[in-house]
């Protein structure tokens, strides 16, 4: 880590949240114009903000940017290339996960500080849900850290020079996705935000700034856990004859697009359902996850 | 949350009743926003029914700066100018506005928000036996999760229905969602040519409520088939749709309707059996949803020479209701074809089967009952589930008087 990662890492989150943009509208069969994207979002900064009657509009005006700050610590913990391996810390993928911890309150924030109560639902449906797959999310990532004994991000990457380890540990990789989809609030999972069914959600009050921080905000929590994705299970920036950060973007890519493409092709989850298989389903696989992990790793990397 | 060509609006009347008016929303450039603070145009039409118009003084007051107003056409015909009513909100000026319906609207009430009362803990337990905070909600008259002009007033515990009440808010000479049936009704169609009008209307209303669903459901692949559907149908002439395309994506969006998670969404959830159909007097695709088999068509000699059968299903619940709707503007989209190209007698007198049952003399039989019915069916229901329950009664918002 340089002087200038910190700045390389807000660089990376701008043009990230922008390229996801990009893709979003290729998935959804419209036409692809980078150009609109910048111009929506310059619109969006010229609005005025909502203020809500709410006695809690604090907590209102806190949320989006704890909702950024949360995605951006996030994005910053994954490793790009040998070159450019984030903050690199030697506990990155547990700092992953309580970056990710933190949507949550910005969420509920969101929510309550709106003051509706359709917004505050919106937001006590994101706490049920986080609450069921914020587990699931960090006993997977401690299965994927064993074989390479550290938890630092980069080690993981390294690892699978191999086999990725999507081979290895597939009921890992299995569990992980659709809970990192559920915190970055994408569809099928998106019940806090839920458009037409909650109109809007926890973010139904939003405006101006306020609403242009949590759209990057929530472009850069999915570049984050596609990223992320794409470090612990898809061999990161290893690959043949390309250079290792191309790599990493295509697979990056490849993983938000599929991720975008999931949220068209289903129609969204009940939350009933989804925290029945949470508490009955995930929980458990992911304790079974991290035993497997624990055996694979005295039988083949040691 | 997806970025598109398309300007975000609040669209009055909602897509669906542009659609049976002729205006497809999107084409014109427009995407409907969930809330009114996402949008900074206004796309509506010349004239508003008087009861929508302190609801739309609402949301425009709710826009963000710089906003402005779109006109796309005059479907109701009648009404306060659509103009007059913002012009009022921007002076401030609310005399001789009908404000009645601020307190059915969920954006009314900001000022009055207090997080005391509505957090208060009440006596009740709720099935899981905790005692939870009742909420009260209101939805409506201009929700992006129901049609526009019908108002809910829900009470939820937890996010369980606890109790409902809809009611359709508009009065109305003619049904805006059924415009062709009604002009049939009233004799302004005939023959063939009745069949034909009367046959697309349904199949593209139907398509246009699909497409609805689809939405509340956060399933943009439904409701990309069932827009295309709409798009294949929407045309001036009759004779200009293209059938094939309208069949392939009715087709489609049939699969998908019977599908395993459509189904996992709608089935079990708002049921109505056959005999409590038959003594609440329902008609249309809700009671040949519960095994009824009641369809003004099969009285038609015309419908009799096309090969008509009505389309039925045994489950009575919102699965069935979704299943015949499905089903019927695909038959629907068969009958317009033969009937294009067969010789029908010309003259037919009897009642007409619209898009939601029979038009006749009077207000329309079983409109109202499925009204009043359909809130009390979602009662136990979780929020979503019971916004799709609802949804698959395809209730209208306007009180049809007579003829």
């Amino acid at each position: 880590m340089s002087n200038w990662t910190p700045l390389a890492i807000l660089a990376l989150a701008l043009g990230g949240a922008w390229a996801v943009a990009c893709v979003e509208q290729a998935v959804a069969g419209v036409r692809v114009a980078p150009a609109l994207v910048l111009r929506r979002a310059a619109g969006q900064l010229d609005q005025p903000l909502a203020v809500p009657a709410g006695r809690d509009a604090w907590l209102y005006h806190l949320a989006p940017p704890l909702l950024l700050v949360a995605a951006v610590v996030a994005l910053a913990t994954v490793p790009w290339a040998p070159g450019f391996r984030g903050v690199d810390l030697s506990t990155g993928a547990i700092l992953f996960s309580a970056a990710l911890a933190y949507v949550t309150p910005a969420v509920f924030m969101a929510g309550w500080g709106a003051g509706r109560p359709l917004a505050v639902l919106g937001g006590f449906r994101f706490v049920a849900l986080m609450l069921g797959f914020a587990m699931p999310l960090a006993m997977v990532v401690t299965a994927v850290a064993a074989p390479a004994e550290s938890l630092r991000p980069a080690a993981i990457v390294e690892v699978q020079h191999t086999v990725p380890m999507v081979v290895v540990q597939p009921l890992a990789a299995v569990l992980f996705v659709p809970a990192a989809m559920a915190v970055a609030l994408l569809a099928p999972f998106d019940l806090a935000d839920a458009t037409t069914e909650l109109e809007g959600g926890a973010f139904s009050e939003y405006t101006g700034l306020h609403a242009g921080l949590i759209a990057l905000a929530q472009k850069v929590l999915v570049l984050a856990i596609a990223g992320m994705t794409a470090a612990l299970f898809l061999a990161g920036w290893q690959g043949p004859l390309l250079p290792p950060a191309i790599w990493m973007a295509l697979k990056t890519g490849a993983v938000v697009a599929g991720m975008l493409w999931a949220g068209r092709r289903l129609p969204r989850f009940e939350l009933e359902r989804l925290l029945t298989f949470a508490w009955v389903v995930a929980i458990p696989a992911a304790i079974g996850v991290i035993v497997l992990g624990g055996l694979i790793t005295l039988l083949f990397y040691r | 949350m997806v970025v598109s060509g398309l300007h975000p609006a609040v669209v009055v009347p909602d897509e669906q009743a542009w659609t049976m008016a002729g205006v497809d929303v999107r084409a014109a450039g427009f995407a409907p926003t969930a809330t009114p603070a996402a949008a900074s145009i206004l796309a509506g039409p010349e004239r508003i029914p008087a009861e929508l118009a302190a609801a739309v003084g609402d949301a425009w007051n709710l826009m963000g700066d710089p906003r402005r107003v779109e006109i796309l056409g005059d479907p109701f015909a009648a009404g306060v100018p659509l103009t007059e009513v913002l012009e009022l909100e921007r002076h401030g000026d609310h005399t001789g506005m009908d404000h009645g319906g601020h307190a059915g609207m969920d954006h009314g009430d900001h000022a009055g928000m207090d997080h005391g009362d509505m957090m208060e803990i009440t006596g009740e337990p709720s099935r899981d036996g905790l005692v939870m905070e009742a909420t009260d909600v209101a939805l409506g008259p201009l929700s992006p999760a129901l049609p526009t002009g019908l108002a809910v007033e829900l009470s939820l515990d937890g996010d369980i229905v606890a109790s409902c009440r809809v009611r359709a808010t508009v009065e109305a000479h003619r049904d805006a969602l059924a415009p062709r049936a009604w002009a049939a009704a009233t004799g302004d169609l005939v023959g063939g040519e009745r069949i034909v009008a009367v046959e697309l209307e349904r199949a593209l209303s139907h398509a246009a409520w699909l497409r609805r669903v689809a939405q509340l459901l956060g399933w943009p692949l439904l409701a990309d088939r069932a827009g295309d559907a709409v798009a294949a149908l929407l045309t001036e002439a009759p004779a200009r749709v293209d059938f094939d395309a309208a069949r392939r994506a009715l087709e489609v969006s049939r699969r998908l309707v019977e599908s395993r998670a459509f189904r996992s969404r709608t089935a079990g959830r708002a049921v109505i059996d056959a005999t409590g159909a038959r003594a609440l007097g329902l008609t249309g695709p809700v009671a040949r949803a519960s095994g009824v088999p009641v369809d003004a068509r099969s009285e038609d000699p015309a419908y009799a020479e096309l090969g008509f059968e009505p389309v039925t299903r045994e489950a009575g619940d919102a699965a069935a209701r979704a299943q015949v709707r499905a089903q019927e503007a695909l038959t629907a989209v068969e009958l317009a074809r033969a009937a294009l190209e067969a010789d029908l007698p010309a003259a037919i007198d009897s009642t007409v089967e619209g898009p939601r049952g029979p038009i006749g003399d009077g207000a329309p039989p079983g409109a109202a009952e499925a009204v009043a019915l359909a809130g009390g069916l979602v009662i136990g229901l979780e929020w979503s589930a019971a916004l799709a329950a609802l949804a698959s009664f395809d209730l209208s918002p306007w009180r049809g008087s007579a003829r």
